[in-house]
């Protein structure tokens, strides 16, 4: 075989390796989104398009599945988990670096081990600690919670960036009399930029997608996130498939628009997180 | 020169600290109290019993269930998930037409909610209304459109491996991209001057210099599925005849479903040490391979 037939034959057999991948991941994507649009009085039928498209199986699933109630709970738990484990981690992260080494490193592996022991091996007795406190049942309880298993990553990519980070321009600043929290504020935290929205992305889609937290310490059904109200609405549906269909799409909206506009920096967001972990 | 005295050394680490030492270390760590008594679990108050929480756990058949299905699970993934992640990863680091937009449909999965991947694929593998069944039907294939792919004790777990496979194959194959843009170009160069062929390049410099990047990605993808809760639990709850119960739903089904937590979290302890002892002997054994350029 010539060079140009080589080259030839492994740009087609590249191709073909992706287009069979791309297919595996996007049929039940498809079926997803065709099932949804399906007559819900007919059986569900993977392999046709629909005929008409039943828009009302999304407003049905919307009524009957308390979604914009469970839309606003998600949003509530979101905001409040990725803003409260931010300023923890950014700090805790500014700290570290700032503190004595070995101390450093003995707190971070403190910290570490929230990325690798399973947070379900405390459950009951975080229920029982958030009951005590009157937190079970909330919204900030369940954030707290998020928080505390999810500040690991965040605070050692702050770690990583501050080390980073010249000292000159700080000691600049203590030298003209600027106090430590002015400077953490007015300076520092300006350059965390990158590093910060990578965090958001993490913190934020993890929030979103926790299926075990909101099941545990949100138990009434008017607190329920999206997740754990598709998981009752399916319970109570299970042979609805068309209506069940149009709430998974509607669950899976946000972060898939988010995603096929900025998805360059979500991928890098939590791949990075993933490799420099 | 000293940035921060140590009144804003311990202002600014107080929050973290407070909250991850509550409500996470806590937590886990009074586990290793609680799994030594009859706890209730409506109260903190307990009475000591010993080891029996420990060696009933030992003698309970639904912990070699657990045992089995964790492994199941961890082997499946490492061989198909990572090594056609490595694959798609060399493929698709390629200048190809349209290539980030395959890349990126390909790691679209792993944002989805597992709620919604639950959904879909109970739906694709469901009796007689699924996709695959329709699909088996169609091509004539009688003999597999009849298998009732979650239904089936014998093959319930591998149809969840399928799952969390096709959702987490995109995740890896970035981070083994990753780590492939980390390999110095002129290293290939000087070997096709050499005379080295492309499976040599792979075998030879790839793979070796792709080491740490499997490192990481191995080993946070078998902490993973040693975790695992959320697919089991969306698909199957442990269910049918506890054929694909894991620790993460026996302990949940302990804690909440039939209140004896102190059971539960005793198989949680055993749980969280085997998890530490496979990571710890996984990331030595994997280091050892690593080479440094």
């Amino acid at each position: 075989m010539s060079a140009t037939a080589m080259i030839r034959a492994k740009k087609i057999s590249s191709y073909g390796l992706a287009l069979c991948a791309m297919v595996v991941i996007l049929i039940p994507l498809f079926v997803l989104a065709t099932v949804s649009l399906q007559d819900p009085a007919a059986g569900p039928n993977p392999l046709r398009l629909p005929d008409s498209f039943h828009w009302s199986n999304y407003s049905d699933a919307i009524e009957k599945g308390r979604l914009l109630l469970y839309f606003r709970n998600s949003m509530t738990v979101l905001v409040l988990t990725t803003s409260i484990t931010l300023l923890a981690s950014v700090l805790a992260g500014y700290a570290l670096r700032h503190g004595k080494p070995w101390k450093g490193d003995l707190i971070f592996t403190f910290f570490l081990m929230g990325l690798i022991l399973p947070g379900f091996a405390g459950t009951i007795q975080s229920f029982l600690l958030l009951r005590e406190l009157s937190l079970l049942n909330t919204h900030i309880g369940l954030s707290i919670v998020q928080t505390s298993g999810g500040m690991a990553l965040p605070i050692f990519l702050y770690l990583q960036f501050f080390k980073t980070l010249p000292l000159e321009i700080e000691e600049a600043a203590v030298i003209d009399g600027c106090s430590p929290i002015k400077l953490f504020w007015k300076i520092v935290f300006p350059l965390t930029l990158p590093v910060t929205s990578t965090c958001v992305i993490i913190i934020a889609l993890n929030s979103w997608n926790d299926f075990f937290s909101p099941l545990v310490y949100l138990p009434s059904p008017d607190m329920r996130t999206l997740p754990t109200g598709l998981m009752a609405f399916r319970m109570q549906y299970s042979t609805q498939w068309q209506q069940l269909f149009a709430a998974a799409v509607l669950i899976a909206a946000p972060f898939t628009l988010l995603y096929v506009f900025i998805q360059r920096y979500i991928i890098k967001g939590l791949v990075g997180g993933a490799v420099k972990g | 020169m000293k940035i921060i005295n140590l009144r804003t050394y311990l202002l600014f680490l107080a929050p973290a600290f407070i909250l991850f030492l509550l409500f996470y270390a806590a937590p886990i760590f009074s586990g290793f109290y609680y799994g030594f008594t009859d706890w209730r679990g409506f109260s903190f108050s307990a009475n000591w019993v010993g080891l029996d929480n420990f060696v009933n756990v030992f003698k309970d058949p639904l912990f070699t269930t657990a045992l089995r299905n964790i492994f199941i699970l961890s082997v499946i993934v490492l061989l198909v998930q990572h090594v056609l992640a490595i694959l798609f990863a060399v493929v698709l680091d390629q200048k190809l037409k349209g290539v980030s937009w395959m890349r990126a449909v390909i790691f679209y999965p792993a944002i989805l909610n597992t709620v919604v991947i639950g959904y879909v694929w109970s739906y694709m593998y469901s009796p007689f209304v699924g996709f695959l069944p329709k699909m088996f039907d169609r091509l004539g294939l009688d003999g597999l459109a009849a298998i009732d792919w979650l239904g089936r004790p014998d093959i319930a777990i591998f149809s969840i491996a399928f799952v969390i496979i096709w959702q987490y194959i995109g995740y890896s194959m970035m981070i083994y991209m990753a780590g492939l843009q980390s390999i110095p170009q002129d290293i290939y160069e000087s070997a096709s001057i050499d005379g080295a062929g492309a499976r040599q390049k792979f075998f030879r410099i790839t793979l070796p210099l792709l080491m740490p990047a499997i490192t990481v990605n191995t080993v946070l993808s078998v902490i993973g599925n040693l975790k695992q809760f959320e697919h089991i639990w969306v698909m199957t709850q442990g269910g049918p005849a506890n054929s694909t119960q894991v620790f993460g739903s026996l302990i949940y089904q302990f804690a909440f479903k039939t209140s004896q937590p102190g059971y539960g979290t005793a198989m949680a302890m055993v749980l969280s040490v085997f998890i530490l002892v496979v990571t710890f002997t996984q990331i030595r054994l994997l280091s050892r391979w690593e080479v440094k350029y």
